[in-house]
């Protein structure tokens, strides 16, 4: 026997759950709850097999309340059951410990396997989500290698081009009505983030890049 | 003085703009589907049961379209993705929606924003670039655009560049979206510039304090560090 526990804060979705898992021969509801708190403590009381979990609860927030969840009661299997289908969703779900994702727009049979699957500990991504889309998300959100000149806030590249035209410290923090100290503390973080050292560095740097001085 | 009381203007008739968008999409095809939805089900009361498979069927079609139509809105009222998740994931997601809606390619490169940005910086960071890609859509005619973001301990640096028609920046002043962005920059204390020309393209440089002098505030009367915006 499967048991299952069910947190949606729809009255009408879960009431719809309830009979749609009941339907089936080795599936028993042991819990509802209509908020987070509620879902917490139930799946920490009854222990379930598995816990079918709306992501957007109106207390907790989702993500939050499963890796909550997998400390309080680790041997649930957490089946999301979601509105939003979007990869970031899912990714983090996932990350956050959840066994398996459904959309509410699923068919029913897609729902009802995947609480099959996450109950004997497997992952499932019910069509049309899938491994390979959420990989792909993956990789979109590792940082990329940018050029460092883009990595000059806009006070740095002043100063940056005031270096070029061969202003001095003192030049410069009269003309930028900053400290002394602020154009040093400028000039050494500009110098690291494009890598370089000395002025012979700063203006063969300059002439490769075609950087004119603002305004020229 | 001046230029804080025309912000605020901007800012109100953004606003009722946007509300004006969502109340027509939840008149017009929200409530027109409901009714339609209703209709049918009143039919597949009224018909013999073996008879009501294809009218339920309907029904249920379009019951998937209205999810997905109420999953849309209200992204484009709030990003709930920007509460839960951050501002990467959230981009991420306007700009696959952006592709989608204009077949316009938004080529991503960004550093550093693995990380939870105060909300006022988060939502002010989307929002402009969302709107400046609004622009380049409805106005720079070109099939591609370039986002650059990243950031360290003190900035959020935003940059939206296009290669398009490109506008005159004296005659822009009327430009509702681009006040907006300027509005929007400025309301964190950020700030912002504008490069365009005729035929040249547009790049908009947008840079946030992560730090907000609210927050300095606070932070400095409590131990309560609010910075990364947990």
């Amino acid at each position: 026997m499967i048991t299952v526990t069910l947190a949606d804060d729809h009255h009408i979705v879960r009431h719809g759950i309830k009979a749609l898992l009941e339907a089936e021969p080795d599936m028993r509801v042991v819990g509802e709850a209509g908020c987070g708190m509620e879902a917490s403590q139930i799946t920490q009381k009854m222990k379930p097999d598995v816990l079918v979990l709306d992501l957007m609860m109106p207390d907790i927030n989702g993500l939050k309340l499963i890796s909550q969840i997998k400390k309080r009661s680790p041997n649930t299997s957490i089946v999301v059951l979601s509105m939003y289908g979007n990869d970031c969703y899912v990714l983090e779900a996932l990350q956050a410990g959840a066994k398996a994702y459904v959309l509410k727009d699923s068919p029913q049979d897609e729902f009802v396997r995947a609480v099959r699957e996450a109950a004997a500990g497997h992952r499932y991504l019910a069509p049309p989500l899938s491994d390979r889309a959420i990989e792909a998300y993956l990789l979109k959100t590792e940082d990329t290698k940018l050029d460092p000149y883009d990595m000059l806030t806009f006070r740095e590249r002043e100063v940056l081009h005031q270096l070029i035209q061969g202003s001095t410290n003192v030049e410069i923090s009269e003309q930028l009505c900053i400290s002394r100290r602020t154009v040093e503390v400028h000039r050494a973080r500009i110098m690291k983030k494009l890598g370089l050292h000395g002025r012979a560095e700063l203006i063969h740097y300059a002439i490769l890049r075609g950087i004119l001085p603002e305004g020229k | 003085m001046d230029e804080m009381l025309s912000l605020a203007r901007n800012l109100v008739n953004v606003q009722e703009d946007e509300r004006r968008i969502i109340a027509r999409e939840l008149h017009d095809r929200i409530g027109q589907s409901l009714t339609v939805l209703k209709l049918l089900l009143n039919e597949a009361m009224n018909l013999p049961s073996d008879k009501a498979g294809a009218t339920l069927g309907e029904a249920q079609s379009l019951v998937n379209e209205l999810m997905s139509l109420v999953r849309y809105l209200s992204l484009e009222l709030r990003p709930k993705m920007l509460d839960d998740l951050g501002l990467l994931p959230a981009l991420l997601y306007l700009f696959e929606s952006y592709t989608s809606h204009t077949h316009i390619n938004v080529r991503f490169e960004h550093y550093g924003l693995h990380r939870k940005f105060p909300p006022e910086i988060g939502i002010a960071a989307y929002r402009i670039v969302q709107e400046a890609l609004n622009n380049v859509a409805l106005h720079a005619g070109v099939s591609e655009v370039k986002v650059l973001a990243w950031s360290d301990r003190k900035v959020l640096f935003i940059r939206i560049e296009d290669l398009g028609k490109g506008f005159n920046l004296t005659g822009a002043n009327n430009n509702n979206g681009l006040n907006n962005i300027q509005g929007r920059a400025m309301l964190v204390e950020g700030k912002l510039t504008v490069q365009s020309a005729p035929g040249k393209g547009t790049v908009i440089n947008a840079e946030l304090p992560v730090i907000t002098r609210i927050r300095k505030e606070t932070a400095g009367k409590s131990d309560d560090n609010r910075n990364t915006g947990r």
